[in-house]
């Protein structure tokens, strides 16, 4: 029994694709090609909204400003020693049996 | 002219000293973007979801033998599970149909496919663990009051006011009021005090102008509890994604507040 662990972690070969074909090959490297410009879009798509919700959040401030110079003061001092509360949780893969606490 | 200059003159330095009228003139109202987290993740779509599958499968097929005598104890249900597993597995083959193994001599698996039931049995884990459905009763119903549709998604408080629009709930910045704790009480008194929030910062996230105020709105997050209207301000409440704010909202009013929100 030690000498087949011993065997699945130390003495294996390296792991090989099986032989692929012209057309096999192509369709992989098109796979991956497609996959790359899927995350690029993504991660573009991600960034351009997060600059978005930035920019409404600083012309906010601006507006703010102009407004009331109390108010904008406040706003702008920040709070020391911030954290997330303990209620807020994180998304799980499936639903819990009670969904919500009312 | 003398006495309209003089009432003029009055009724301006009233207005200065007015508790809602700031250096510009136009009033500040603070409002809170309230907004239900998504509570399960999301599942691969599309073009992921057949990605992943295909690089799954190319792991698969370029894997070591599987040690089964290590893993399962002979005769068990879960060695049971994984042979009626293999043999789905046997038939997925996604390059040259020619160039698939005509016979997988995977752990002699035609000779324990005789033998097995017919239906795979649960492990004991899955009799004990019951998944719950993504789709709620909520969600079958269209209750947009609910909080526990559209598990998936992020959820926005909105709220009918006195006018018939569908705006988020906002209210006045009365004298010597910080803008957070404004927008706390203004969504306290329109949706009732039984709702746990955290609102983030001090700061707003974003603002919308008309021509008698600006609102500015803080962003929040509902932690527990359900909003319950007060009739004298506001006569009906939903949580709406993203998409549905569009379709409720005023065409004005989306432009100010569509940047603010998540498109999850």
């Amino acid at each position: 029994r030690y000498e087949l662990m011993k065997n699945i972690l130390f003495y294996r070969d390296p792991r090989s694709l099986p032989e692929l074909s012209n057309d096999d090959l192509e369709r992989h490297l098109t796979i991956l090609r497609a996959q790359n410009i899927y995350k690029k879009t993504t991660s573009n798509q991600r960034t351009a909204e997060r600059n978005r919700k930035f920019a409404a959040m600083a012309s906010a401030y601006e507006a703010l400003e102009k407004a009331d110079p109390r108010l904008y003061e406040e706003a702008c001092k920040q709070e020391s020693n911030i954290t997330f509360p303990r209620q807020m949780r994180v998304p799980t893969d499936t639903p819990p049996i009670k969904i919500w606490d009312y | 002219m003398f006495c309209r200059s003089l009432v003029s003159q009055c009724a301006q330095g009233m207005r200065r000293f007015s508790s809602s009228s700031r250096v510009s003139g136009t009033a500040v109202h603070a409002g809170v973007i309230l907004q239900r987290d998504p509570i399960v993740r999301q599942t691969a779509k599309g073009f992921e979801a057949i990605a992943d599958k295909y690089f799954a499968w190319l792991e698969y097929i370029s894997a070591d033998r599987f040690p089964r005598d290590l893993f399962f104890k002979q005769g068990s249900s879960n060695e049971r599970n994984w042979i009626e597993q293999e043999k789905v597995r046997a038939s997925e083959w996604y390059f040259d149909p020619s160039s698939k193994p005509k016979e997988r001599a995977r752990n002699k698996l035609q000779e324990e496919g005789a033998e097995s039931e017919a239906m795979p049995l649960k492990s004991v884990r899955e009799q004990l663990v019951e998944v719950q459905p993504r789709e709620t009763a909520a969600d079958a119903a269209g209750d947009v009051r609910s909080l526990e549709r559209k598990l998936e998604r992020t959820l926005y408080l909105i709220v009918k006011d006195k006018s018939g629009q569908w705006v988020f709930p906002q209210g006045e910045v009365q004298e010597k009021e910080l803008l957070h704790e404004a927008a706390r009480r203004n969504l306290k008194n329109t949706c009732g005090g039984k709702i746990s929030v955290w609102t983030v910062g001090r700061g707003p996230v974003g603002h919308h102008q008309t021509s008698d105020y600006t609102a500015f709105f803080i962003k929040g997050h509902i932690l527990a509890g359900q909003a319950a209207p007060a009739k004298s301000l506001v006569s009906d409440f939903k949580w709406v994604t993203r998409e549905e704010i569009e379709t409720a909202v005023l065409p004005d009013y989306w432009k100010s507040v569509k940047d603010i929100l998540s498109t999850n």
